[in-house]
C-alpha cells in the first residue's frame, strides 16, 4: 500500500520475485541461444532467426504462465505470492516481446528501401487464411502488452478507476489469442516437427483447463455459500453463516441473492466481534473474503490492502474505502442486510459477548 | 477452514510458503529449460547456404542479362560444361535492374560477395562499380551468352521465393515465416525464383518470367512462400531454367 506514487515500492518479496523472473528469462535465452543444440550461429538456422525465435518463444511461454497464475491462485491460495507481483511479470513479458520485434525488425524488415514499419504493414497483402500476415497479429498483441505495461502502475489504476483499469487489463486474453494465432499462422506453417503444435496445444489446454477448473470451483463455492433471504421489515436480510463456522481472524465469503458477495469477519481479541463488508477490494477487486485480519484490519490476499472491518476504510493515511453491510445476530446465525451501505460507512459489529447487536 | 500461512507482500514470507514457492520456482525454471531445448532442437535444418564473406570481394566476367531479372552468364568451362548462371542482386533487399539494363547483353565484370547454397551461386553486387564493362572481354570473344532452348509447356509444383534468401541470405529463406522478408526482397528487385523440391530432397531453382519474358513479381507477390502450382513454357539457357508463366494459372496447393 502507498499514499504516494513511487515508481516501484520495493520490498524483499518483490526483489525475490523479480530475481526469479530474471533468472527464468536469462536461463531460457542462454539455453536457447548458446548451450542448447542450436548454437548462436547454428548450422541449421541463421543466428538472427535464432534470436527472433528465442525472444518470441520466451514471451509466449511467459504469457502462458501469467495466465495460469490467476486460476492457480483461485484453486490454491499458496500460489497467491505469484499473483502479488504479476504486474512485473507482465512488464517483463512486454520487454521480451519487444526484443522479439527488435530482432525481426533488425533482420527481416531491415536492408530494404522501405521503412521497416511501413514494410511491416504493406509488404504482405495476402489476407487469405494460409497467407495471412501473421506479423500483424503479433503487432496487435504487442500493442496490448504495451498498453498493459504502460498502465501497470497504481497511478493509472486510480486515474482510470479500478473497473476501467481491470477491463483494459482483461485484454490480456485477447493478447494471448492473438499470439496463439500469430504462432499458428507463422511458425506452425513453416516448421514440420510435431513438437510445435503439441506445445501450443498444451499451452491452450493448460490455460483454458485451469480457468475452467477455477470457474467450476468458484461456482461450487457460490452455491455452498449462498445465503437464503429471510426478508424483514427494516431491510432485505439473509441468513448468511453459522457463527461457529467462522474462524477468528479468517474471512468468510457469502454469496447474496443479488449475486454480490460479502466478506464476513470474526475478529477481536477473543473473536467476539463480527462485521461484513464488500468482498471486492478497492485496489484491484481482490477477494477480501479470502483475506485475514492482520494488525486489526481486514487484509486483501492479493496485495495486502487493508480495511477497518467496521467502517470499510483503510487506516490513515490511506484513503481506500469499500462498502459495508449491516449485520445482526439471529440465534446461531449471522444475518446480513443485502443492501450495501456506501463505501466507508461505519456500521456496528455483532458483539457476541452481548448476545448480538 | 484453511490454516495455511497467509501471505502479505510487504511482510516477511512465512517459512512454509517460502519452501512451497522454492519448489514452484524450480518447476518453472525446469519448464523453461525443457521448452527452450525442445523448441531449438526441433527446428528444421534450413541448409548451410549463406554469404561467403570469407572469400572476400569476388569478380566474375560474363554476359549480363537484365530481363526478366538480372543474371550473369559465365561461359562454359571444365567444371560447368553448360556455363554457369549467377542471379544478381544489390546490397540488402535491392535489385540491380538499372545497371543491368545499361549493360544488357554486354561483357561485364561483376564484383561483390558470393552467396552459395550447395551448387547454386549468386552475387550481391558491391557498390557503384560492381557492374561495369569487362576490363578484358577477350575470354568472351565470340560468345554472347547461352542459346535459348524451348523445353515445352509444363505444370510444376513448388514455392515462389526471392533468389537471395534461397541462396542463404536468410535461413530459413523459405516458408511462411519468411514470407514478409521475401516480399520485401522481391519488391526491392531481387530476382524471383521457383523452388522445386525433388523426392530425394534436392532442389531446383527456376528463374521466373511472364509469358513475354519480362519480370512477373507483382502478379505473383501474394503467392510467395506458398506451395503452388504454375503452368507455363520452360526454357533452358545454359544451366539456367527460365519458367515463363501466365500468372493466372497459379493455384495454391
Amino acid at each position: 500500500m502507498s499514499v504516494g506514487y513511487r515508481p516501484v515500492l520495493w520490498n524483499a518479496n518483490k526483489l525475490w520475485y523479480d530475481g526469479a523472473l530474471g533468472l527464468f528469462v536469462g536461463l531460457y535465452l542462454i539455453l536457447f541461444l548458446r548451450y542448447a543444440p542450436g548454437l548462436l550461429e547454428s548450422p541449421a538456422i541463421g543466428g538472427a532467426e535464432l534470436r527472433m525465435r528465442a525472444f518470441g518463444s520466451c514471451a509466449f511461454l511467459m504469457l502462458t504462465l501469467i495466465l495460469c497464475i490467476g486460476p492457480l491462485a483461485r484453486l490454491d491460495t499458496r500460489f497467491l505470492p505469484l499473483l502479488y507481483n504479476r504486474r512485473h511479470f507482465g512488464v517483463m513479458t512486454f520487454f521480451v516481446a519487444t526484443a522479439h520485434l527488435w530482432a525481426v525488425s533488425g533482420w527481416y524488415l531491415a536492408f530494404s528501401p522501405l521503412d521497416p514499419w511501413v514494410a511491416l504493414l504493406v509488404s504482405n497483402t495476402d489476407i487469405s487464411f494460409l497467407g495471412f500476415p501473421f506479423e500483424w497479429l503479433g503487432m496487435a498483441a504487442l500493442a496490448i502488452l504495451f498498453a498493459m505495461a504502460a498502465t501497470s502502475h497504481d497511478f493509472w489504476l486510480h486515474f482510470l478507476s479500478p473497473p476501467i483499469w481491470k477491463r483494459l487489463h482483461m485484454l490480456v486474453y485477447l493478447c494471448y489469442g492473438l499470439v496463439v494465432m500469430h504462432v499458428s499462422l507463422g511458425l506452425l506453417q513453416s516448421e514440420t516437427s510435431p513438437a510445435y503444435p503439441v506445445m501450443v496445444g498444451l499451452s491452450l489446454l493448460v490455460v483454458s483447463g485451469l480457468h475452467m477448473m477455477a470457474a467450476r470451483a468458484e461456482a461450487k463455492r457460490d452455491r455452498e455459500q449462498a445465503a437464503p433471504p429471510v426478508g424483514g421489515a427494516d431491510g432485505d436480510w439473509v441468513k448468511a453463516v453459522r457463527i461457529d463456522a467462522l474462524t477468528p481472524d479468517h474471512g468468510h465469503t457469502v454469496t447474496l441473492p443479488n449475486g454480490e458477495r460479502a466478506a464476513v469477519f470474526r475478529y477481536g481479541e477473543t473473536g467476539e466481534r463480527i462485521s461484513a463488508l464488500s468482498n471486492v477490494c478497492a485496489h484491484q477487486n481482490g477477494p477480501l473474503g479470502e483475506g485475514r485480519m492482520v494488525f486489526g484490519c481486514v487484509t486483501c490476499p492479493w496485495h495486502g490492502f487493508q480495511y477497518d472491518p467496521e467502517t470499510g476504510c483503510s487506516p490513515p493515511p490511506f484513503t481506500e474505502k469499500v462498502p459495508t453491510f449491516r449485520v445482526r445476530r439471529d440465534g446461531d446465525f449471522v444475518m446480513i442486510d443485502t443492501k450495501a451501505l456506501p463505501a466507508g460507512t461505519r456500521t456496528p459489529p455483532i458483539l457476541l459477548s452481548e448476545g448480538g447487536a | 477452514m484453511s490454516r495455511r500461512p497467509f501471505f502479505v507482500g510487504y511482510l516477511a514470507m512465512p517459512r512454509a510458503l517460502a519452501m512451497f514457492l522454492a519448489v514452484v520456482t524450480g518447476v518453472l525454471l525446469g519448464t523453461g529449460a525443457v521448452v527452450a531445448t525442445v523448441t531449438v532442437q526441433e527446428q528444421n535444418d534450413w541448409g548451410d547456404g549463406g554469404f561467403q564473406w570469407g572469400e572476400g570481394r569476388q569478380t566474375r566476367t560474363g554476359i549480363v542479362m537484365a530481363d526478366p531479372y538480372p543474371v550473369l552468364f559465365l561461359p562454359p568451362n571444365a567444371d560447368h560444361p553448360f556455363g554457369q548462371t549467377l542471379p544478381l542482386s544489390g546490397a540488402g533487399k535491392t535489385g540491380v535492374q538499372t545497371s543491368a539494363r545499361e549493360m544488357q547483353g554486354a561483357p561485364v565484370d561483376v564484383s561483390g560477395i558470393i552467396l552459395r547454397r550447395d551448387d547454386f551461386e549468386m552475387i550481391q553486387v558491391s557498390g557503384n562499380n560492381g557492374l561495369v564493362a569487362a576490363a578484358d572481354p577477350a575470354p568472351l570473344a565470340g560468345w554472347s551468352g547461352p542459346e535459348i532452348e524451348a523445353l515445352g509447356r509444363v505444370t510444376l509444383k513448388g514455392e515462389l521465393l526471392d533468389s537471395k534468401c534461397f541462396h542463404g541470405a536468410m535461413r530459413p529463406g523459405e516458408g511462411k515465416t519468411h514470407k514478409l522478408c521475401a516480399n520485401l526482397c522481391l519488391i526491392g528487385g531481387v530476382p524471383l525464383t521457383f523452388m522445386i523440391r525433388r523426392p530425394d530432397g534436392s532442389v531446383e531453382s527456376l528463374l521466373m518470367a511472364d509469358q513475354e519474358g519480362q519480370e512477373v513479381t507483382g502478379p505473383l507477390l501474394d503467392h510467395v512462400s506458398q506451395f503452388v502450382e504454375l503452368t507455363g513454357e520452360l526454357e533452358r539457357r545454359g544451366d539456367l531454367l527460365v519458367f515463363k508463366v501466365d500468372p493466372e494459372t497459379v493455384r495454391r496447393l
